[in-house]
């Protein structure tokens, strides 16, 4: 067997594992482990693909936020289908992302890191501030489940226990894990590879800097609207403390403690730092303290993260 | 009527000083090292729970505990700067992420080992005073004139000694400095001690004026982030007006607007800052 | 034809005078040397052609069209190319990945295509990387084609940036110091390489201090100090010109 098919084939048998797992993992605390390390997974993968343009974005969770409160809106009061407030919050967040990317993208590190982390404080007092629309400190509760699906004759696929929810977010990872590969194995994905090793020559080879950036931070903001709309779908209740600068700062955690740079990085970064915790039930303080423990270990001693340990020790080993 | 906006002014310039203190540490160390350091507010904070539990537990005067905070703290400040900030000299990125995960951790630290209640330092002046008919609270009073007197230290420090001006020459061009014989390494050390002193001395002097609590740093850091953006990353002039502006323009929005949206302005402010103008109002450094 | 103009451009930057009223031209398929002592300005010109800066004064005309303040990325894309001083490179990417980015303004898949992956985005591949190994054989570094650009020795990673600039097609080069550092076997394969890229037709202006390989390749030179013109002619003339002597009087002899 050729390498392609190797792939193909291990690739359809992840995919029809994941398919199948809530038929035989019946806990549904363990299925919500699942599907809120799923969400981290997508955040963590456009989170790392707008820092392989070189720049580090410190409102990921303003614009989960964004995506949360617009879609529970567009239901709430202008009785929108879940079905089409979730695109919807998707795009909406995206246009935010531009607006917000067009003025800020062009400012160097560590300036436009503290530019994102204003706007991230700006839209998270806009929710606090805003009573009428946002709820203020109180947030909105009673958010509605998705609208069943019904295909007429087969079956009504209804809202009620975690699994319509997990194979809802495992199709939202799914689209995002095949969108974020693809990119990176064509010119967009090397345009932005170009970005980041050298801005002075990809502009001289003809790559509009700008462009890339913005590009990959809407897209970035598409996905975090998506996952902020499943978030506030899923858990029926959402706050402005759930969208703080410190839980940005946790997806920046789990891009670089996977391994920022790779494709395979940010997944495994999110999956290790949201499983591991939770299955030592342990506190939230203890958890914060790992991350940011792990966040500084890493940097220091780890600079390419667990992928990069990964792949020094398969060197090492086809070396010797 | 005038009274009330005179009283608002000079609550907004002792809010101000507050202020001022964190962002000259802030801006004193980026100056030196190039590190924006989000775990400021821990600094603060740990100064803030020092001077709590040195007068909690052997009964120590305020003013004494401060100082003794300072030095503890300044302590701990070096020693991060050693094990955690020189490794990554050349690249302010990291140094920014690295500083956040420091934030985390101490915060969440002292979640664990103090717990969340809000804390006040009872201290032997409390009250209130009158002058000309304006009253203020004896704590705010002790507060701005601490940080007056750090300042105005930190001017005697900077201009008068030689470590002082070696640390000016470090800001100008460390390259040029250090070919001078000035020890680069000590002098960071320095910049950091001196910054972590500063920010625990606010954080020590707000604890009777506001509650001491592990996450008392955030909003004053930001803030402070505010105020040297504003005038300038880098300059010390620029930290001291922008910290006072800042305050002031605080008091107001308190006294006359909600809270909340008094907050934002701050940040909009900031965003509107980096984008058009990073180098602030006064600030020199690339 | 004149495919570059540069007419009295001028760039102050801060005070400082670094280009005045410079005025040439080149003319199409020549190969145009830049010469003069450091600190004359000839990079800073590289980076007003190319649009790094904009001038002060004055205009630049490619093929008859003002490009003058035109932003990098598009007059790349209009068929300039060029390579640095340091050397500028994709450090993490391998050689053959530096030369398919190199390729970048010549692809056309949209994002569409990219996403369901069609057929025309997959030809579009293949032919970048068929092209860029083409390249690589034609600059003669097909067999480092997977080494990343950081472990290159120094000579083949001035080969790579030669490579990645012609990569895109270009119908001028501009080459800054393309043999420095180099030793003398390593500069005739440079050279060489520079008048295969001529006969293929693209231009090229060369600035360089390797007094040989001026004067063996260039059809033409310019002569620049204190970001002004001094002299301008072919090898022979500015040999013999008595201001050009002068102004290299004091720095190193390597004008034998």
């Amino acid at each position: 067997m050729d390498t392609v098919s190797k792939k193909s084939f291990y690739l359809f048998c992840l995919i029809i594992f994941s398919l199948c797992i809530p038929l035989f993992m019946k806990d549904p605390y363990r299925i919500h482990i699942a599907i809120v390390t799923m969400l981290h997974i997508i955040l963590a993968l456009g989170l790392s693909f707008v820092m392989n343009t070189a720049q580090v974005p410190l409102c990921q969770a303003a614009f989960v936020g964004f995506g949360a409160y617009t879609s529970t809106l567009l239901v709430m009061r202008l009785n929108f289908s879940f079905w089409l407030s979730l695109p919807s919050a998707g795009v909406l967040t995206a246009i935010l992302g531009i607006l917000v990317g067009l003025p800020t993208l062009r400012i160097k590190g560590i300036y436009f890191a503290m530019a994102t982390f204003a706007f991230g404080e700006i839209i998270r007092l806009l929710f606090i501030g805003w009573v009428g629309l946002f709820g203020g400190a109180n947030g909105i509760s009673s958010i509605p489940s998705p609208n069943p699906i019904e295909i007429p004759g087969l079956l009504t696929l209804e809202f009620q226990s975690k699994i319509p929810y997990y194979y809802l977010t495992l199709m939202a990872m799914f689209l995002c894990l095949m969108v974020f590969y693809r990119l990176n194995h064509s010119r967009i994905g090397r345009a932005c590879t170009a970005v980041r090793e050298s801005d002075l020559l990809a502009q001289c080879t003809g790559i509009d800097i700008m462009r890339y950036k913005v590009f990959a931070f809407a897209l970035n903001s598409f996905f975090a609207g998506i996952v902020g709309s499943i978030y506030a779908h899923y858990f029926h209740f959402i706050g402005p403390q759930d969208f703080t600068f410190w839980q940005s700062v946790e997806y920046i955690v789990f891009v670089i403690v996977g391994g920022r740079g790779t494709f395979a990085g940010p997944i495994v970064g999110s999956i290790f730092l949201t499983f591991l915790p939770e299955f030592l039930r342990i506190a939230v303080e203890f958890q914060v303290v790992i991350y940011g423990l792990a966040l500084i270990l890493v940097i220091l001693f780890m600079p390419k993260g667990i992928m990069g340990l990964l792949f020094k020790i398969i060197s090492k080993s086809s070396n010797s | 009527m005038e009274l009330i906006f005179l009283q608002t002014c000079i609550n907004g310039l002792m809010l101000g000083s507050i202020y001022v203190l964190i962002a000259l540490g802030l801006t004193l160390i980026f100056s030196i090292m190039g590190i924006i350091n989000f775990a400021h507010g821990e600094i603060f904070m740990l100064g803030g729970f020092a001077t709590y539990f040195i007068g909690e537990y052997y009964g120590v005067n305020f003013f004494l505990s401060l100082i003794i905070s300072m030095m503890i703290v300044a302590t701990f400040g070096v020693l991060i700067e050693r094990i955690i900030f020189r490794p990554l000299r050349e690249d302010p990125l990291n140094l920014l992420v690295i500083s956040l995960g420091l934030a985390i951790v101490l915060q969440n630290l002292a979640l664990i080992f103090w717990g969340p209640e809000d804390r006040s330092i009872p201290v032997d002046f409390q009250g209130v005073i009158k002058i000309f008919g304006m009253m203020f609270s004896n704590e705010r009073l002790a507060a701005f004139i601490i940080s007056v007197t750090l300042v105005i230290g930190l001017y005697l420090f900077i201009g008068r000694t030689k470590a002082g001006k070696a640390l000016q020459a470090v800001a100008q061009d460390y390259e040029a400095a250090a070919l001078q014989g000035i020890n680069i390494n000590q002098m960071n050390a320095l910049a950091f001690g001196i910054g972590c002193a500063l920010a625990s001395a606010a954080g020590s002097a707000m604890g009777p004026v506001f509650l001491v609590s592990p996450f008392m740093g955030i909003m004053p850091v930001m803030k402070a982030f505010i105020v040297i953006m504003l005038g300038g990353l880098g300059s010390v002039i620029g930290s001291v007006v922008g910290g006072l502006i800042l305050g002031i323009a605080e008091s107001f929005g308190a006294t006359y607007l909600g809270s909340e949206f008094q907050n934002m302005v701050g940040f909009i402010i900031l965003m509107v800052i980096l984008i058009v103008k990073p180098l602030g109002l006064f600030g020199y450094r690339e | 034809m004149k495919i570059l103009e540069v007419k009295r451009i001028s760039k102050i930057f801060g005070g400082l005078q670094a280009v005045s009223q410079l005025d040439f031209h080149i003319k199409e398929g020549e190969i145009l040397g830049l010469v003069g002592p450091n600190g004359a300005g000839k990079t800073t010109v590289f980076n007003l052609i190319t649009g790094i800066y904009a001038p002060n004064e004055g205009e630049i005309l490619f093929r008859s069209e003002n490009i003058t303040s035109w932003k990098p990325h598009k007059i790349a894309i209009k068929g300039i190319a060029r390579t640095f001083q340091l050397t500028t490179l994709y450090n993490n990417c391998s050689t053959l990945e530096n030369v398919i980015i190199g390729h970048h303004s010549r692809l056309k898949a949209r994002l569409w295509s990219i996403l369901w992956r069609t057929p025309s985005y997959w030809k579009e591949e293949k032919d970048a990387e068929q092209s860029a190994l083409e390249v690589l054989d034609f600059i003669g570094l097909l067999e480092q084609k997977n080494t990343l650009a950081q472990n290159l020795p120094h000579g083949y990673q001035r080969r790579l940036e030669i490579a990645i600039a012609i990569s895109s097609g270009p119908k001028l080069l501009l080459l800054d110091e393309p043999v420095s550092g180099m030793n003398p076997e390593e500069t005739a394969e440079v050279m060489t390489l520079i008048s295969k890229i001529r006969e293929k037709g693209t231009t090229v202006l060369m600035i360089e201090h390797d007094m040989k390989a001026v004067m063996g390749l260039c059809d033409r030179i310019v002569v620049i100090n204190y970001g002004e013109k001094l002299a301008e002619g072919s090898p022979q003339e500015i040999k013999e010109n008595k201001e050009v002597i002068e102004a290299y009087l004091g720095r190193e002899d390597d004008f034998a």
